[in-house]
């Protein structure tokens, strides 16, 4: 059970979460490492191991591929809730158009729109130092063509 | 039981939906479930502690004054003697434009208000609210509590004020382009600053106000007509409505008229009165 306290160190942490969304909105990579701990450990999920490595490293590659491969690329912040003192769980909708390959995904032009859920976890500075990314990533490759 | 709501003032109206006042002697158990309503409170206790349980907590303690941001999904108040609430129901954007908090930060939660509000000022109310002598009185104190934050900040709703209120009052049966016509922002900039007002993106709002307004269409029923709930609810179809309502309930259309608790259950629905 969470006290009162606990809930009050919990309000703080969503403002880097949500300030990564709207930089993720915004393409603009520098101010989301700017929010996170280059050390910390990002986990696209439906990669599997492939998916694992620092924010730094592979997130920030990730990202970059992302925004490269499909320039329209947009998201939508449904709802961040706190889930416990360091943790914040968002909704999001990312959408966008592919105009160069992905991930082994060629790129025929066509268009995704897909539900993702970020679990950030934060240290005690309110940096990010772990991502769990998670989303639907067969209808993903389905929308895309692949 | 008694529950009875006021409305505001025509000043506030643009920032609070009622007033209400919940109070009963008898000390005994009592539950009571509620789907997402859409709305944002604060509320003063003035009767028994009471827990919170909802897809987050297990078992909150739930302060004696507090803020709660928009609820996503259904929770159960359990109280075990006897109650005494005295509450303002604010529009979605109103703890933004009114007492100048970032939303989102209060969504899925009951934050002290001692922690957000002036603590001096939060006492004197809780005070004089649990002390007031009739109903009325302190549904005019909660009226005096909001309008001391409006003389304060003089808070004029904006193009997001409106575009939540919009949204509640068409029940979420509309789409964001349709709500964006006169809006002159673009669409990112409009999501980006509903979210920080709201707590939520306009779209999930608009999906919650919905659920919210059909179960309270179906509160304290047994039976439904679930074909012209759908209809006059503008779903698209049968399968989207019940992924819908299982994700904000919890429970499928058929349990949630089996099981659910709602207040309407143990009072009548309360008609608004004037304060005045």
């Amino acid at each position: 059970m969470l006290t009162v306290v606990e809930q009050q160190q919990e309000l703080s942490l969503k403002n880097a979460c949500v300030a990564f969304m709207f930089a993720y909105q915004q393409k603009n990579i520098d101010k989301m490492m700017s929010l996170c701990n280059p050390e910390g450990e990002v986990h696209f999920t439906p990669m599997g191991d492939a998916g694992k490595g620092k924010i730094g490293e592979l997130g920030k590659t990730i990202w970059t591929m992302l925004i490269d491969c499909f320039p329209d690329i947009d998201n939508t912040l449904d709802a961040a809730v706190a889930e416990d003192e360091y943790t914040v769980r968002c909704q999001v909708v990312i959408r966008g158009t592919q105009k160069k390959d992905f991930a082994g995904i060629v790129s025929k032009g066509l268009q995704f729109d897909s539900d993702h859920i970020f679990i950030f976890h934060l240290d005690d500075n309110n940096k990010i130092d772990s991502i769990q990314i998670t989303w639907n990533h067969e209808d993903f490759k389905r929308q895309l063509g692949s | 039981m008694l529950y009875r709501k006021f409305s505001p003032c025509s000043t506030l109206q643009p920032f609070v939906e009622c007033y209400f006042v919940w109070q009963s002697q008898e000390d005994k158990a009592l539950l009571v479930e509620s789907p997402p309503s859409g709305y944002c409170s604060i509320v003063f206790n003035y009767g028994c502690d009471y827990v919170v349980k909802n897809k987050k907590y297990e078992r909150l303690v739930v302060p004696r004054q507090f803020a709660a941001g928009q609820s996503i999904y259904s929770y159960s108040l359990s109280l075990n003697g006897p109650v005494g609430m005295a509450g303002i129901v604010f529009k979605p954007a109103a703890l933004a434009t009114l007492f100048k908090l970032s939303t989102f930060e209060f969504t899925e939660e009951r934050i002290d208000l001692y922690k957000v509000l002036n603590p001096s000022c939060v006492f004197n109310y809780r005070q004089r609210i649990m002390l007031a002598d009739s109903i009325e009185q302190k549904a005019r104190l909660l009226e005096e509590f909001a309008m001391l934050q409006y003389l304060q900040h003089e808070p004029q709703p904006d193009a997001i004020d409106e575009a939540a209120n919009t949204i509640v009052a068409k029940n979420g049966m509309l789409n964001i382009t349709e709500l964006m016509e006169g809006i002159y922002m673009s669409r990112r900039n409009f999501e980006r600053k509903f979210f920080q007002k709201v707590g939520l993106s306009p779209k999930y709002y608009a999906r919650i106000r919905r659920i919210g307004y059909l179960c309270n269409m179906i509160a304290g029923k047994q039976k439904a007509d679930w074909p012209s709930l759908l209809y006059e609810c503008e779903y698209y179809d049968q399968s989207h409505f019940i992924k819908d309502f299982e994700e904000f309930t919890g429970r499928t259309p058929q349990q949630y008229l089996q099981e659910n608790a709602e207040l309407a259950r143990l009072v009548e629905k309360p008609k608004q009165q004037s304060l005045m």
